[in-house]
């Protein structure tokens, strides 16, 4: 019965220290997993590079416009600079880690290409751009304002693709934060089990010795009561071990015989005899 | 070219310093082949060092406010300048960085060279088509 109930404490000891263990290694995994996960899904924004690309379109439409009308600082110089800042935010979305992102937005590809070819088919005219030259703007126009819709087009979509990659992330979370709970109650339960065994490891470990320094008091009371009384006895007392040794004599024996302790203790009946 | 301002010792004009391509060549060319978020693989880039720009118009900020031609503008802690090769790129694969790549400056962090430069700002402060650079 006893060695059940310890092999019962080990057992719970045990089970405790391997749950807390598995809990405490496969939260500390996960965490370190889940930090490498958001880091690879750390994108480049695609809703900022298809924005600044809309944005820079609609520049350069106004910029065209200024022009035909000789607004107050409108000059070719100006108008072919704000070109060639449209045709570097379009060829971001091109080449480079902002295409690739946006290679997942659908249909982006074939936005994408169109607007680029008819942009490098305005070049020649960009170049013949004077102040006030309303059929050379207005043929441009013509050719880049139906590029309007595609343009626009493209920043919804990335906008979609990316709340739906936020949904996703945000699900994620919350599935990641609910499985970390639940190690966290295994660490917290085995924890506490572990804890309250020790405790009470370290309570009975007090309680034994406490009961075995009272257990050796008692012996040597015990051994002084029976020496004090062999020393005071006439009689002759004597103590063998259980190979029929001598181990004690009292004070009265060796008196009466006349021999030194020291020189029997140890030995037999026999050993004696022939001493 | 490139305008220098903000906290600065050397001007040659009212508050700020102005390089032409000349001026910035003349700093002194390196080189790096490097991978950056406006490019497809590793490229060949050559311009000035940042740090070489800091140095020769004695800048003393913490801070650096880059701005580019499309008025995007970022900041950028002085230290990267100073602690990492960072590129003013002028070229790409030996040709002269136009608008329309970027150019004609662009910055180019040696980000595959230095993993803790690799963080989600890195693409913000690799600023394309640099025009200003503000010190502070």
């Amino acid at each position: 019965m006893n060695r059940l109930a310890r092999f019962r404490g080990y057992g719970i000891l045990i089970a405790a220290g391997i749950i807390f263990s598995i809990s405490v290694f496969f939260s500390v995994d996960k965490m370190l997993k889940e930090q490498v996960e958001v880091s690879k899904g750390e994108r480049e924004n695609i809703i900022w590079a298809t924005t600044q690309a809309e944005i820079e379109f609609y520049r350069f439409l106004d910029a065209l416009t200024d022009l035909a009308h000789e607004e107050p600082g409108a000059t070719p110089e100006e108008t072919v600079r704000r070109y060639e800042i449209l045709l570097g935010k379009i060829n971001v979305l091109r080449e480079g880690a902002f295409a690739q992102n946006l290679r997942a937005v659908q249909g982006a590809d074939s936005l994408v290409g169109p607007v680029w070819d008819t942009l490098e088919k305005i070049e020649p005219a960009m170049n013949f751009l004077r102040r006030g030259d309303k059929p050379t703007v207005a043929k441009i126009q013509a050719q880049i304002e139906p590029l309007t819709k595609p343009m626009h087009q493209l920043s919804n979509q990335a906008r979609q693709v990316d709340d739906a990659a936020g949904a996703e992330r945000r699900a994620r979370i919350k599935e990641v934060y609910v499985e970390l709970v639940g190690y966290f109650i295994g660490i917290l339960a085995s924890g506490s089990i572990l804890v309250i065994l020790l405790f009470r490891g370290v309570r009975r470990a007090q309680r034994l010795l406490e009961e075995r320094e009272r257990t050796e008091e008692r012996l040597r009371e015990s051994e002084q009561r029976f020496r004090d009384f062999a020393s005071s006895a006439s009689d002759w007392l004597w103590d063998t071990d259980d190979r029929l040794r001598f181990t004690y004599f009292s004070k009265g024996y060796l008196e009466r015989v006349g021999v030194n302790a020291v020189s029997i203790l140890g030995k037999t009946f026999e050993e004696i005899a022939v001493v | 070219m490139l305008s220098v301002k903000g906290q600065i010792s050397n001007t040659n004009a009212p508050g700020q310093a102005d390089f032409d391509r000349a001026m910035l060549e003349a700093l002194g060319i390196s080189s790096i082949e490097a991978t950056s978020p406006w490019s497809d693989g590793r490229r060949k880039f050559h311009g000035v060092l940042a740090r070489d720009v800091m140095l020769a118009v004695g800048a003393q900020g913490q801070l650096i406010t880059d701005t580019g031609q499309d008025d995007y503008s970022v900041d950028i802690p002085a230290s990267d300048f100073m602690r990492y090769p960072v590129l003013l790129a002028l070229q790409i694969d030996g040709k002269y960085l136009q608008l329309r790549n970027q150019g004609p400056v662009l910055i180019v962090y040696p980000r595959d060279d230095y993993a803790e430069l690799v963080t989600p700002t890195l693409t913000r402060k690799s600023v394309g088509m640099l025009r200003e650079i503000n010190v502070r």
